[in-house]
């Protein structure tokens, strides 16, 4: 019995190694500056740089819950190091930070900043992190989780 | 009191404000926004730049960009993919260098072609002078020479009118370098509007109204005096000048007036016509002046009118007399070499005939050495060797020497003799 399980143990775990998937590391997918983009008619936005291109349509409505007027939307994006986009437009409570996913892109962290609302958002690349400037607010440091607390700006 | 101490707190706090707020934060976006806007607006500043002056200006905007964003250049570097901080100032001051070499070339050619308007302005006062002067003096020889004066003041003012002719001639030819090199370029890599500019500003100074009066000058010079020798072989040499000047000007002008039916393309025709006037007649007085120059001095060359004939008669001459001087053993032989050599060849017609032939194409210089060959032989056949003369020269004064010494002695002796043999009275 006990030549058994540990055959098996044995088999198990052969076949866990040949599975697991390749991965190269370190890796850094961080833009040194934001980009500034504006939604077309049918709300999509083109990064040119580096030839992104997505609709806004589905987070309009996720912040303002309106899905009409997508046209002429100004929104921020950056991407931190470890390969997570945070987007965030003028009047959005939250800066929301998604992941690639397969033809498109999938929220990760809805981040809650201001129920007022950011007067007049922008990002920073901070690496490891991300900066958020808001006017003459306090800059904040956030990542993948949300807002970094106490981390060195 | 309590008044100046609330209006010294309000103050205070008036001016503490700015210091109390939080200063705005710059994103890196805007930063590199405002340096992309900056170096946008200085490459539009090379781009417009007219002056050295301007330049200097965008090249000190180019460092205050440098000096500003100095300390954003890690962020710029990575942001302006793919030139980076300095890739981009570099590529600035590239900009700017160029445009500054291009217009200082500007500015140069500008200053050039000012100095040459100029010229221009002062030649063709000048050509307007001297043809004016060039036909008083036209009429004044004809006058003279109708008049029978004095031979003295009509050749003064045929001299003159020579120079004066040569001068207006030499004239017209600078002032028309001076148009063209205005343009810095070949007429045929002309635009349009370029050879219209060219054919205005010939049209203003009258160019070929002087070229036709230089050439009728001439002609009118030629006829109204008898010139012979040397001057002959001088005109023939300037006209050949004015004429390889007229043919290099000629090919700038039929770039200019492309369409050969305009009333300047027939004007150039004409002018080749009345060069060609100029040239044969010029070539009929040079060959009559150059046969006179043979038969004034005796010498019994066959009569030419080409630089064909002049050569082929000129070597049968020489061929007859070097065989003669072999044949012939008498005296003559000397003296006719020396009518030939020293009379005519050596002080005629080589320094003032064979230049102007060879300059005008009518010789070569092929030909040139041939008869040069052909009259040292005969020299050399004609002349005794240099040492025999001096033997012989030796001898002959050794004889007359020895002669006199006998003389001297026989008439001491014959003296002597008379003294010693005479009686005492």
């Amino acid at each position: 019995m006990r030549l058994i399980i540990s055959l098996l143990a044995f088999v198990v775990s052969g076949l866990l190694v040949g599975c697991s998937s390749l991965m190269l590391k370190p890796a850094d997918f961080s833009w040194p500056v934001e980009s500034v983009l504006k939604s077309d008619g049918k709300g999509m936005v083109q990064e040119s740089r580096y030839q992104l291109s997505f609709s806004i349509k589905p987070l309009l409505f996720e912040e303002t819950g309106d899905s009409t007027n997508v046209a002429g939307i100004t929104v921020r994006m950056i991407r931190d190091q470890m390969g997570y986009y945070y987007l965030v437009a003028p009047k959005f409570k939250n800066v929301y930070v998604f992941t690639s996913a397969e033809g498109g892109l999938k929220l990760e962290k809805k981040v809650m900043i201001s129920e007022a609302g950011l007067g007049a958002p922008a990002f920073n690349a901070r690496p490891p992190h991300v900066q958020l400037l808001n006017g003459n607010d306090k800059p904040r440091l956030l990542s993948k989780s949300g807002i970094q607390e106490g981390a060195q700006q | 009191m309590r008044t100046l101490l609330s209006r010294s707190f309000c103050f205070i706090v008036l001016i503490s404000v700015p210091f109390l707020l939080p200063a705005q934060v710059k994103s890196d976006y805007q930063v590199t926004q405002e340096f992309e806007k900056e170096s946008q607006a200085i490459a539009q500043a090379v781009e417009i730049a007219n002056t050295v002056v301007e330049c200097v200006d965008v090249e000190s905007r180019i460092t205050t960009l440098e000096e500003t964003y100095k300390e954003y250049k890690a962020l710029l570097d990575r942001a302006l993919y793919p030139d980076g901080f300095d890739g981009r100032i570099m590529k600035l001051r590239g900009q700017i260098s160029y445009a500054k070499g291009k217009i200082t070339i500007i500015e140069t050619q500008y200053a050039r072609i000012s100095e040459l308007e100029a010229q221009v302005r002062e030649l063709t006062g000048q050509v307007e002078k001297l043809s004016g002067e060039n036909s008083a003096m036209l009429g004044e020889v004809k006058r003279l020479s109708a008049s029978k004066m004095t031979i003295d003041s009509l050749n003064a003012v045929i001299i003159k009118l020579r120079q004066g002719l040569r001068d207006r001639d030499g004239l017209i030819f600078a002032l028309v370098d001076s148009l063209f090199l205005q343009y810095d370029k070949d007429a045929a890599a002309m635009n349009d509007k370029e050879r219209e500019g060219v054919a205005a500003r010939l049209e203003r100074k009258n160019v070929f109204s002087s070229i036709k009066k230089a050439v009728n000058d001439n002609l009118q010079f030629l006829e109204a005096t008898s010139l012979t020798g040397n001057d002959i072989a001088k005109l023939t040499a300037e006209q050949q000048k004015f004429e390889s000047k007229w043919k290099a000007f000629g090919k700038k002008l039929a770039n200019v007036y492309v369409s050969g039916k305009s009333a300047r393309a027939k004007e150039v025709a004409l002018i080749d016509t009345m060069l060609t006037q100029w040239k044969g007649k010029l070539d009929g007085m040079f060959w009559k002046s150059l046969n006179g120059v043979f038969g004034s001095h005796q010498v019994s060359v066959t009569a030419f009118s080409t630089g064909e004939e002049f050569y082929a008669n000129v070597s049968s001459y020489l061929e007859e007399e070097i065989r003669k001087a072999r044949d012939e053993k008498d005296g003559q032989r000397y003296f006719r070499f020396q009518a030939f050599a020293d009379s005519v060849w050596d002080a005629e017609v080589k320094p003032a005939w064979i230049p102007a032939m060879i300059e005008g194409g009518k010789l070569t210089r092929a030909q040139v050495d041939t008869l040069e060959g052909m009259v040292d032989e005969w020299s050399g056949i004609v002349s005794p060797p240099l040492t025999m003369v001096y033997v012989i020269i030796g001898i002959i004064m050794v004889v007359v020497v020895f002669y006199l010494y006998r003389r001297y002695l026989k008439t001491k002796k014959s003296g002597g003799s008379g003294e010693g043999g005479a009686p005492a009275s």
